[in-house]
């Protein structure tokens, strides 16, 4: 007979599954990165070379 | 804890990114030297009009082509009205408020401070081209706000 603990471990191993870092895809999430982080250093490159323009 | 590869690259990135400014504002301040308009000097905001050098605002000769203006900001004006300096020349600003929050900037140039009552703001700009700089507040300092400006002529 199955008890009600032996069910919740096999609820929890088959959540573990679902969530498998190792499987995620994050090729998209690095590209996104990457272009925001482009933007912000082309955005302080741009300002810093017009505070030196005025200077 | 267990991170992506990608993770680690990004936070890494973010992190550097976060180090080299700080190296980069640490570079500025102590050896440029550039240090906020806000210096430590203050004065008695109610006897601006009567403390030297503000009791006579202008122009005051300190080097060859090196000038130090002060100058006082209020409700709705600056004095002195009009500044003459040939091309070339260093101005050191100094200003202060005798009534409320004031701005101070000059349009082309990095000069673009806050001006507090009790308070004597200062920066420092070289006019390399001829020609006629505004000076005006952009801190809304009340009804007359934009008619406050003045200008200094760069011959």
């Amino acid at each position: 007979m199955e008890t009600q603990i032996d069910k919740l471990e096999q609820n929890k191993k088959s959540k573990e599954k679902k969530t498998q870092p190792e499987k995620e895809e994050l090729k998209g999430t690095f590209a996104a990165v990457l272009i925001v982080g482009g933007i912000i250093l082309v955005g302080w490159l741009g300002v810093f070379g017009l505070f030196l323009e005025r200077a | 804890m267990h991170l992506h590869r990608y993770e680690k690259i990004w936070l890494m990135l973010g992190a550097g990114g976060l180090a080299l400014f700080i190296v980069l504002l640490c570079v500025n301040a102590f050896a440029m030297g550039m240090a906020p308009p806000s210096n430590m000097e203050m004065i008695d905001p109610e006897k601006v009009m009567e403390t030297p050098p503000f009791d006579k605002p202008g122009l005051k000769q300190v080097g060859d082509k090196e000038y130090d203006a002060y100058m006082t900001a209020f409700a709705f004006g600056f004095s002195p009205t009009k500044m003459e300096v040939p091309a070339g020349s260093t101005i050191n600003f100094h200003v202060t408020s005798p009534d409320v929050v004031h701005g101070f900037q000059i349009p082309e140039t990095n000069i673009n401070f806050m001006v507090l009552p009790g308070h004597i703001s200062s920066a420092t700009h070289t006019f390399d081209k001829p020609g006629e700089y505004l000076i005006l507040c952009n801190e809304y300092c009340g009804a007359g706000h934009q008619v406050m400006a003045t200008t200094i002529i760069v011959k």
